[in-house]
């Protein structure tokens, strides 16, 4: 890793984990899943991303994507647990926009099927570009844009219709 | 573009995003949305919702120890490559961004962690002593007891030899 090459690990954790903690906190809805996908995001950085990104602009698009391929292998991966004890999860609770906080938020999202959920999280966090979600979903924009669509519309149902 | 074109477009496009790019056909959307009031209300309704719900979804904060959790792990990461590379015969000093390496804890010398030992004093005899005078013990102990058995034994067989004083 050169001079050139690399950036400043300190300032780019404390410019990035909370925004990356954010996205892995909308898909998961679990705080310690969320650390542990934010925390290995950076060790993957630190690990080899700092050669391989030579250019600062990508670097962003590279974090986010690195954390939602790591979501997508744990997601795929089996369980490895002996006591069976489900995640903790807060309890269900009414849904109205006025009335939601950030888990809330998530929890909301938590209901919305996978392939939606996911950019319509990037496309609420706001951190991304309607191209750059594009490009960790590994997705067209068209579509990108599409699921958006469908993903707004189930949000607003759930805000409206939850109890 | 028709009215169901422009209400997709107005749907997706990003609140406070106007111009982006990336929703084909944006621009005209708006115009036809500014024409028409219904479409404009709809618009700003979801324009609403998206920027309150953007807000609260942005609103998550993380654990405030995790950025610290990060930057040691990812140190040692960095540390160990360094010494990769130094045992390669690469030269690490190229690399300006190393981070200082601050680990969790203060690392303790061997001394601290590893669990005391009595030391042995080659002139101190006194233990070793004492242990001699407990095995010697223990074994006269045994020499007792068995000496005990065998004259019980002796005896026992004594009494079975006397004839019974009724014959």
């Amino acid at each position: 890793m050169s001079r050139s090459q690399s950036l400043n690990f300190k300032n780019l954790v404390e410019t990035y984990h909370a925004s990356l903690y954010r996205f892995a906190y909308s898909l998961t809805n679990d705080e310690h899943i969320a650390c542990d996908l934010t925390q290995h995001t950076f060790f993957i950085y630190a690990n080899k991303g700092a050669a391989a990104i030579s250019n600062s602009a990508k670097l962003k698009p590279w974090l986010f994507t690195t954390l939602y391929h790591e979501y997508l292998r744990q997601r795929a991966a089996p369980r490895l647990d002996p006591l069976g004890t489900p995640a903790k999860k807060a309890p269900a609770a009414a849904m109205q926009l006025s009335t939601l906080d950030g888990a809330s938020a998530a929890r909301a999202l938590e209901k919305i099927e996978e392939k939606l959920r996911t950019p319509l999280a990037l496309y609420y966090l706001r951190e991304l570009s309607l191209r750059e979600i594009a490009e960790v979903i590994d997705l067209p924009v068209s579509e990108v844009l599409n699921r958006v669509a469908l993903g707004k519309t189930r949000l607003q149902q759930i805000t409206a219709d939850s109890p | 573009m028709t009215v169901k074109e422009a209400k997709f477009a107005l749907y997706v496009c990003p609140p406070d995003d106007d111009t982006n790019p990336h929703v084909p056909g944006l621009a005209e959307a708006i115009e036809i949305a500014k024409r028409n009031p219904q479409m404009m209300a709809g618009w700003e309704r979801d324009k609403h919702f998206d920027r309150g719900y953007s807000r609260k979804l942005n609103s998550i904060t993380p654990p405030p120890e995790l950025a610290a959790t990060i930057m040691r792990g990812g140190a040692t990461i960095f540390f160990a490559s360094r010494l990769i590379a130094e045992s390669m015969g690469e030269n690490p000093d190229d690399d300006s961004t190393l981070p200082e390496v601050t680990p969790a804890e203060p690392i303790l010398p061997r001394s601290e962690y590893l669990p005391k030992m009595p030391k042995l004093d080659p002139k101190d005899t006194s233990k070793t002593t004492n242990r001699l005078w407990m095995a010697a013990m223990v074994v006269l102990a045994i020499v007792v007891l068995a000496i005990i058995y065998l004259l019980f034994m002796v005896l026992l067989g004594l009494a079975a030899k006397q004839p019974n004083g009724a014959g």
